[in-house]
């Protein structure tokens, strides 16, 4: 399990070169596909617990996240054959009237490492978007809504309690972004809140945790 | 009888001001320009307008691309890079990717220029403020912020290259225009931080950054004005390089960062221009008169005593004027009789 360890550390460390080549070498050692993809997804544990605590900044964070795309890439083929299932899928987007991607994307890079497939709306998203993208999609799992301003947080409001007031179920609701507190996203009704696009994978696997034992 | 202009000065030269400035009262921007921004046809909502900080009216959404080459889009809160339009797609190909060479300088006009922009500001009533462009804030804007941070780790030579190119013209921008605009404080964009701290190391920031921060500074000492970091966020501790770059003022020292303890430590080494707790309750939409008048005597309570301070709310009011004239009316009524209800607080 020597070559795992390298994938793993490959990945904490933001080695987007040698990555692909680590993979290939524990799989060629025998280690399964799953296997290495569940090493690199607690790896990139680490690295969001890192962020969150202020040991590492967003290059290193981003960069970790870039090799374990790069090592899935690899996998990919294999694991689409061993049936491999992603923990669900999130829908994310930035609410209508706010055009700000940046921790929106830092947050959808961090969910999907934590092995979610993720569908982002982009940024400036009508509710009737989030709505009609739930619908197209059933079995999501994870809705997550972004803001930067204080000046669109009403917009959150209202997506949150459209998506509550349309009926439809089955998915979890979290919300995030600089003026952003658990406070005001309880009060909106949002099921979880993450502080940080580190904490949010490890957030994110919490609510579907909590919404499997429901 | 001292004017905003001549009170505001006073506190960036760490001398007794007579009242607390309101940044906005006293100041006026100006930016020499070298490039036209072109505006993209039958883009913006003609329904929807507003202005900007120079006073200059736009359509919300309404997109153009600038001397680089980068499309913006306005919004009510300001313009940002159109958002998934990516210049950079690889840092080391930047001659090729943006509009490069970097206008001819030799060929602007820079006194008619100034000219226009004096006839209708009075230097006499208003500080000038000349903004340059930000060197990391370009290299998000060009590549996007994943992509620019990343760049700072696996390409550091090409980004060195990028911002020593960059950094040679804004430098030499300022010093030919700055017989003609005289301004009195040069403001050096360059937002690295985040809410809750920088975006990256302070080690990559002393390395990959700070450098150029300290060229323009430099260059704007050098020809006799004060040189202003703006800095969003969470940023404190960078303050010491600042400092030792020759930066006197901070803005917009939001309240995130510990301003108080700030104020202690680093005393008139610093001065801090904003305070207004852009999260606070009186930041919030719809938030009563009330709530927002008493989020301006706050910020003013908490950093006025001891001098060292402008008030400004940072314009982070999302179109709403009217919230705008009451943290403006209430800056000026509060923060004029301030030092002399505060005396032992003065400086």
């Amino acid at each position: 399990m020597t070559k795992i360890n390298d994938v793993t550390a490959a990945v904490e460390a933001g080695k987007t070169k040698l990555i692909a080549g680590l993979v290939q070498e524990a799989l060629n050692e025998g280690v399964t596909a799953n296997e290495i993809l569940q090493a690199m997804i607690g790896a990139m544990n680490v690295v969001g617990g890192k962020f969150s605590s202020g040991e590492i900044f967003v290059p290193e964070m981003l960069m970790a996240a870039k090799s374990m795309q790069k090592g899935v890439e690899v996998l990919k083929p294999l694991l689409a054959g061993a049936g491999a299932v992603s923990l669900g899928k999130c829908i994310i987007g930035t609410v209508v009237g706010d055009l700000h991607d940046i921790g929106k994307n830092l947050v959808l890079m961090m969910i999907e490492s934590a092995g979610f497939e993720v569908i982002d709306l982009g940024v400036d998203v009508p509710i009737e978007t989030f709505i009609d993208a739930i619908k197209t999609n059933p079995d999501v799992k994870l809705v997550a809504c972004s803001a930067l301003l204080t000046t669109t947080m009403p917009a959150m409001k209202e997506t949150v309690e459209a998506i509550r007031a349309s009926g439809l179920k089955g998915f979890k609701i979290i919300v995030g972004g600089a003026p952003i507190t658990e406070a005001f996203a309880k009060e909106i009704g949002a099921d979880g809140y993450a502080m940080d696009a580190g904490s949010a994978g490890v957030k994110a696997k919490e609510l579907i945790q909590i919404s499997a034992t429901i | 009888m001292t004017t905003e202009k001549e009170n505001y000065l006073k506190v960036l030269r760490g001398e007794q001001p007579e009242w607390v400035p309101n940044y906005l009262d006293a100041i006026a921007l100006c930016m020499p320009v070298v490039y036209e921004n072109k505006v993209i046809p039958g883009s913006g909502n003609p329904n929807k307008k507003f202005k900007d900080i120079f006073g200059i009216e736009h359509e919300d959404r309404e997109k153009y691309t600038d001397m680089l080459g980068i499309e913006w889009t306005q919004t009510i809160d300001g313009q940002i890079p159109t958002p998934g339009k990516h210049l950079i797609t690889d840092i080391t190909k930047w001659r090729e990717q943006v509009n490069y060479p970097f206008p001819d300088l030799d060929k602007i006009d820079f006194k008619t220029q100034a000219e226009g922009y004096y006839s209708v500001v009075d230097h006499n009533q208003k500080a000038v403020v000349c903004l340059v462009f930000g060197r990391y804030e370009m290299l998000m804007d060009l590549m996007g912020v994943d992509n620019a941070l990343c760049a700072l780790i696996e390409e550091p030579e090409a980004v060195h290259d990028f911002f020593t190119e960059f950094t040679n013209f804004q430098e030499k921008t300022l010093r030919v225009s700055f017989p003609y605009y005289k301004p009195d404080v040069v403001l050096i964009p360059d937002d690295v931080a985040t809410v809750k701290d920088l975006f990256m190391s302070p080690e990559i920031y002393t390395k990959m950054v700070a450098p150029y921060v300290r060229q323009i500074a430099k260059a704007a000492v050098e020809l006799g004005a004060i040189a202003e970091m703006h800095c969003c966020g969470k940023c404190e501790k960078l303050i010491p390089q600042w400092i030792d770059m020759g930066i006197t003022v901070w803005q917009p020292a939001q309240a995130v960062n510990d301003l108080k303890a700030i104020k202690e430590k680093y005393g008139h080494k610093i001065v801090l221009n904003g305070g207004w707790d852009t999260n606070g309750p009186g930041a919030m939409t719809g938030a009563p008169e009330e709530v927002v008048r008493q989020s301006v005597r706050d910020a003013i309570d908490k950093l006025a005593p001891g001098g060292g301070y402008v008030f400004w709310d940072t314009g982070m009011t999302g179109g709403d004027f009217e919230k705008f004239g009451w943290t403006a009316d209430e800056a000026r009524k509060y923060g004029k009789e301030f030092y002399k209800k505060h005396s032992q607080e003065s400086i």
